[in-house]
């Protein structure tokens, strides 16, 4: 058996570990991974979550699941759109709203 | 007639009772080295691999914890997702990623280091607590202390956004002069 609190600590491990590399990096890419460290850290917590109150629906998951692609996806336009304006996605260079 | 507190725990799809335990944190010890793989490798080419390896360990772990449906849906969707970033920004060199080997940690950095810490402490104590089956009566310690630390986390956030802000903004006035 494994304790839901281990999969809670798990979850937590990688929810701080994606955040970190959020404020740390400035490399587009690598904070959009970092985001998506975050975002499978919080489907880590739903888990522990949903076994804590017994239930056997994963509805919870497939949402952070879906946020997860739509983050991905999204952050992939984003930075794909400056690349188009600045030829570059290093995050430093973006910061300015208009081009 | 006294009731003793059962700790929640996640019946395994398959395997002995001794194993899973230490088959779930090997895999999670793994996939903790791959999300540092993923906020330290300087090239993001190699952190968008160190994700996709981190996904399928992630599935591994969801397949252990009786979610067989968000395993297979984490390899087939969100790899899927991280792969099309992959192909659209980073295999036909088209972007400019970054510059390899090369990290500026400066004071904002450095605070917003120790501000993630602090609020990840205060979260440990959160998913603690929450863990526990059922909280403790007549304690008031965890309250106060989070009380604290919300304060002490205010008193901090204030000055340095103030402190960030004056520091943009004498920049910007030193760009137009």
């Amino acid at each position: 058996m494994i304790p839901a609190s281990h999969v809670l600590l798990l979850g937590l491990a990688q929810l701080l570990i994606g955040l970190l590399g959020l404020v740390l990096r400035r490399a587009g890419l690598v904070v959009l991974a970092s985001g998506l460290v975050m975002l499978d850290g919080v489907m880590l917590l739903f888990c522990a979550g949903i076994a804590r109150t017994g239930s056997t629906s994963q509805a919870e998951g497939v949402v952070v699941l879906a946020v997860i692609v739509a983050v991905a996806l999204v952050g992939a336009a984003v930075l794909y759109s400056f690349h188009r304006f600045r030829r570059t996605v290093v995050l430093d260079e973006h910061d300015r709203l208009s081009n | 007639m006294t009731t003793t507190a059962r700790t929640p725990t996640i019946r395994p799809l398959f395997g002995r009772c001794l194993v899973q335990p230490i088959l779930f944190w090997t895999i999670g010890v793994l996939s903790l080295l791959a999300a540092l793989a993923v906020v330290s490798l300087p090239r993001p080419q190699h952190a968008v691999v160190a994700l996709v390896i981190l996904m399928g360990l992630d599935a591994v772990e969801l397949f252990l914890l009786q979610a067989p449906l968000l395993a297979v849906e984490t390899i087939v969707v969100a790899s899927g997702a991280v792969l099309l970033v992959w192909s659209v920004l980073v295999r036909r060199r088209r972007a400019r990623l970054g510059v390899p080997g090369r990290r500026r940690y400066n004071v904002t950095k450095l605070l917003s280091f120790f501000v993630v810490l602090a609020l990840g402490l205060v979260l440990v104590d959160v998913v603690l607590q929450a863990a526990e089956p059922q909280p403790r009566a007549g304690s008031d310690v965890t309250m106060v202390t989070g009380a604290l630390l919300s304060l002490v986390l205010l008193l901090i956030a204030g000055p340095v956004t103030w402190w960030i802000l004056r520091r943009a903004r004498s920049s910007e006035e030193g760009e137009q002069a």
